[in-house]
């Protein structure tokens, strides 16, 4: 059993570095942050806005979705651009927070 | 850390990001962007795809007078009706009424005042809703969220790692290969596509987190009666004759300018608190948004005209509409038509050239690695060719299925998959060389096949669509048969050029 997943485990990685790029343990780790740190950081945002735009609230839903799709994408692009995959985390993990704490201020309010 | 090695390793994730993130969701960009891209001419699928749906023109007067007589005989008692007057692009009068929460839907003619029977089918409908949630629903969206996301990260990376394409692209340095097709197309379509991903994104995000009406209403319909400065009437269950619809329409006009109105909606026909709702039409305009006059449903006056927006709603509807593309007639649905056709085929252009790039590096590497790459190739055939043939296959079979066949309509989508995952087995069992020029033959003879598939089982085949002027119906035909013969080209290129382009 553990020679079957050992073999497949070895040719998984083979396919897939046949393809050429380095298939490291960072890489992965930016296409986690990108996603998971991404949708994550892009809620919270949201939630933040939402409760703090200074709008009446018919104009608050209309304007609101004019924002997430572009902080996704600047979590998604910091993800890869950072200098390491540590970092990436760090630094969406940290925007998220800030951006939670100031939703659930608003919301506690 | 110093400077140049942390901008090589910045450029280096960078041309990581562009070349997965650009293979994996260029899978699904290609089909969003196609789809998106016939739906530009939804109307215009849906009436070719209902071919007994052939009546000569009236009177918004004598549409909404023939609707009201059908919708008091069959639903007196429904919760709200829907009646869509003759429009340019839309020339059919139909009914809608719900009625426990379920929706029934016919067609009209207003001279006869009779129920027309058309077959079943989804129409071009289908490829508008493939192209919002894969018809899959919230999971489906999501993704298409996240294809937005990474196309425009796509975007910002490929301008990154290929900074000088803009510089040849405008000294007409244009290379013929694979790269040269994908970096050309993508600095020809990168105004459009940034605004028409964008607009995408917006509207996806929209659904996808509602957060803002979750956390600022207590109920959804709080919104509409926000947006729209109207609160709908409560059914009171006391019975009352609804007034004359056709008497309102004069009133109404006043209000939305004359053969302005698209839609009539009612609400609680038959019950004293009843409502009638005129709708102006969106498409004179960018912004799609639907001005309207509401008038109660016993007494007939006027409550409610609202034409004068909130400026952060019509901002949001502005860019809706630039997205969906209602405005400026045939001249603009053409240009989207055809913007879209080279973002297609510049997504296609970058997901040959992934396999292009590493054939040579494959050839020596393990029987694993060959597989991987091999099922990359496989796949990218599949997405291109395979779903053009799908589309293709689809109209097909709204001509081919029998007429009164039972759940016709999910048949002819259940083709569209069936055919798809042949063309997925084709692209594994057959070379990928083989399997790319067969599979874009198939499309090929499908998409020129068209007009001569409708003639034999319509009554609206070229000869006699051309001769009575009606465009809406040969344009289909003449559209498919036109990228038909553009594929059989493209199949005789490749054949042909197979060796210099391999670059």
């Amino acid at each position: 059993m553990q020679l079957f997943t050992g073999e497949t485990v070895r040719y998984i990685r083979e396919a897939l570095s046949a393809t050429g790029q380095p298939q490291s343990a960072a890489f992965i780790l930016r296409v986690l942050a990108a996603i998971f740190g991404g949708y994550a950081l892009t809620y919270s945002a949201l939630a933040a806005l939402v409760l703090l735009l200074p709008l009446a609230p018919i104009e608050v839903v209309f304007v609101s979705p004019l924002f997430p799709g572009l902080i996704h994408l600047g979590a998604l692009l910091w993800a890869f651009a950072a200098p390491t995959a540590w970092r990436a985390w760090q630094d969406i993990f940290v925007m998220t927070a800030v951006c939670s704490f100031c939703a659930l201020a608003a919301w506690l309010k | 850390m110093n400077k140049p090695i942390t901008n090589k390793v910045f450029i280096r994730s960078m041309r990581e990001l562009h070349t997965w993130g650009g293979l994996v969701f260029g899978w699904l960009l290609f089909a969003i962007f196609l789809t998106g891209t016939l739906a530009i001419f939804e109307p215009e699928l849906t009436y070719w795809m209902k071919p007994e749906l052939r009546v000569s023109e009236t009177t918004p007067i004598q549409s909404l007078t023939a609707a009201d007589k059908k919708l008091r005989l069959f639903a007196p008692q429904a919760e709200s009706w829907l009646i869509r007057l003759p429009q340019d692009r839309s020339p059919i009068l139909e009914i809608v009424w719900q009625k426990d929460r379920k929706s029934h839907e016919r067609y009209l003619d207003p001279q006869t005042d009779k129920v027309l029977k058309a077959r079943q089918s989804e129409g071009g409908h289908f490829f508008a809703e493939f192209h919002t949630d894969l018809s899959s629903g919230k999971a489906g969206m999501w993704l298409v969220g996240l294809s937005s996301v990474v196309m425009l990260a796509a975007i910002v990376s490929g301008i990154v790692i290929h900074k000088q394409v803009f510089a040849d692209f405008f000294r007409l340095r244009w290379r013929r290969n694979w790269f040269g097709a994908h970096t050309l197309g993508g600095v020809l379509t990168l105004p459009f596509v940034l605004m028409i991903t964008y607009t995408g994104m917006i509207l996806t995000y929209y659904f996808l987190m509602p957060l803002a009406p979750q956390l600022l209403y207590k109920n959804p319909s709080g919104i509409w009666a926000d947006a729209f400065q109207f609160q709908d009437l409560i059914r009171a269950n006391t019975p009352a004759t609804l007034v004359p619809l056709e008497q309102l329409l004069p009133l109404a006009e006043e209000q939305l300018g004359k053969n302005n109105v698209m839609f009539v909606q009612v609400k609680n026909p038959g019950d004293r608190q009843a409502t009638v709702t005129f709708i102006r039409r969106i498409n004179d305009r960018i912004a799609a948004v639907g001005d309207r006059a509401t008038f109660d449903g016993v007494t007939g006056q006027l409550l409610s005209t609202h034409t004068n927006w909130n400026p952060y709603v019509y901002a949001f509807r502005f860019l809706a509409g630039l997205h969906v593309a209602k405005f400026g007639g045939y001249t603009i649905s053409w240009l989207y038509f055809a913007a879209g056709l080279v973002s297609c085929a510049m997504i296609a252009a970058g997901l040959i050239l992934f396999t292009v790039k590493r054939r040579s590096r494959y050839a020596g590497a393990s029987l694993a690695a060959e597989y991987g790459y091999r099922a990359i190739e496989a796949l990218n055939i599949t997405i291109v060719t395979g779903l053009i043939t799908a589309c293709a296959a689809y109209l097909w079979a709204n001509r081919l299925l029998p007429v009164s066949l039972k759940g016709r309509a999910e048949a002819e989508i259940t083709v569209f998959f069936c055919v798809w995952l042949c063309m997925l087995l084709h692209a594994f069992w057959r070379p990928p060389l083989q399997a790319w020029t067969e599979q874009l033959r198939i499309a090929a003879v499908l998409c020129t096949g068209l007009p001569f598939i409708n003639a034999l089982t319509t009554s609206i085949g070229l000869q006699n669509t051309v001769r009575s002027g009606d465009w809406m119906s040969a344009g289909v035909d003449l559209t498919a048969a036109l990228l038909g013969v553009g594929m059989a080209f493209a199949t005789k290129y490749i054949n042909k050029g197979v060796n210099r382009w391999s670059s």
